[in-house]
């Protein structure tokens, strides 16, 4: 009537275990008490950024499906007018910050170098300048000061809150010294626009 | 010989009456009594209770995040305060907060959000096991890292999720 040792050792597990398990439905008989809350969803704002061209009226974002677009500041019904040498002839664009950030929400604007096409194989070009301002309105750039030509590190409006309107202003200057053959020539320039967010959040930004 | 009958019954009365003095012998031993009021048993207490969490800004003004739409940069917490029960002379429980159900959405890289952090009246981390009731403060903070560039999670959303708030007795020496 042995007990063979295998059973016995079955037989201590069993025992080991059941303890176990009661040692733990002990644990678990203490009190407890949970509560839960809920924080939300947290949502990030657009960046949307609206550019008006003047004399043109065209008007679009800067960017649709994360593509830049292109505006059209003149058109031939909406062209500037003539340019004589050592004059300027000056177009605008309106910039709408219309951001829907939660707080605050500065944006700038920045054009840097202008690509300049001759067209027709001409060399108008080579004798203009392009140099860019902001400005209370279009109207007011002819008057505007503080004209910066477009090269290097370009030039940035001033800050454009979240809901505000700028304008950023174009002069295009042609050379006094631009030769005769250059008369009756037409150029088409390209400025590229960057619109940044500014630094602007309570307190700074996070880092 | 109805005398002799009377006198019989005068007997039986005296012998009676000297067994009841007998017995009141019995009744004059010492004898002591008093009475002890096990007083009542009063049960403790645990629980925590959620109040209503608060959303506030870089600057510490209040935010509804129901409508409140992020941009890089800003660093908004989640402050949700903790009304903990603890009574009991032997009382002692563990707090611990999870949170769970949290949803995707931002790039990770753009994004830090903390784990829940459990915060006594004097601004300290608890430690746990609590003893007594307390006011705890659990806090979460996101962070839309202003490091954040082109126009990488525009629109972008988190759900955060639900933050569990479990309050468990300990075993504490004396108790079964």
């Amino acid at each position: 009537m042995r007990i063979p040792r295998s059973i016995k050792t079955a037989g201590l597990m069993v025992a080991a275990v059941l303890l176990g398990l009661m040692a733990v439905q002990g644990t678990y008989a203490l009190w407890s008490a949970n509560a839960v809350a809920q924080p939300g969803t947290v949502k990030a704002s657009t960046f949307t950024v609206n550019l008006t061209g003047n004399p043109s009226g065209a008007s679009m974002p800067m960017t649709v499906n994360d593509q830049a677009t292109t505006l059209a500041l003149t058109t031939a019904q909406a062209p500037l007018a003539d340019l004589v040498r050592g004059s300027s002839v000056y177009t605008s664009m309106g910039i709408g910050n219309a951001s829907d950030a939660g707080g605050v929400f500065d944006i700038t604007v920045t054009a840097t170098a202008p690509t300049v096409s001759n067209m027709s194989g001409g060399t108008l070009g080579d004798y203009l300048t392009v140099s860019a301002a902001s400005a209370a309105s279009s109207t007011a750039c002819s008057s505007a000061s503080g004209y910066q030509p477009l090269s290097g590190a370009g030039f940035t409006t001033p800050a454009i809150a979240k809901g505000a309107t700028a304008t950023l202003c174009f002069k295009v200057t042609l050379d006094a010294a631009a030769p005769s053959s250059v008369e009756g020539s037409s150029v088409s320039i390209t400025l590229p626009l960057h619109a940044r967010q500014k630094c602007g959040v309570p307190n700074g930004c996070a880092e | 010989m109805k005398n002799t009958t009377m006198l019989k019954g005068a007997a039986a009365v005296a012998l009676g009456g000297a067994l009841l003095l007998g017995g009141g012998g019995t009744l004059a031993w010492w004898n002591a009594s008093d009475s002890a009021a096990a007083g009542t048993i009063v049960a403790g207490d645990l629980n925590v209770q959620a109040a209503t969490g608060v959303w506030t800004d870089g600057a510490g003004n209040p935010v509804n995040i129901a409508t409140y739409l992020v941009v890089p940069g800003d660093l908004l917490t989640y402050t949700q305060d903790l009304d903990i029960t603890l009574t009991g002379d032997k009382m002692a429980a563990n707090l611990v907060a999870t949170n769970t159900d949290a949803g995707a959405g931002f790039d990770p890289a753009n994004v830090t959000v903390t784990s829940p952090k459990l915060t006594d009246a004097d601004g300290d981390v608890i430690a746990n096991p609590l003893t007594s009731s307390q006011h705890v403060t659990a806090s979460i903070t996101f962070e839309f890292k202003s490091s954040t560039s082109t126009r990488t999670d525009v629109n972008a959303s988190r759900n955060l999720g639900n933050v569990s708030f479990t309050l468990t007795q300990v075993q504490q020496s004396g108790l079964q």
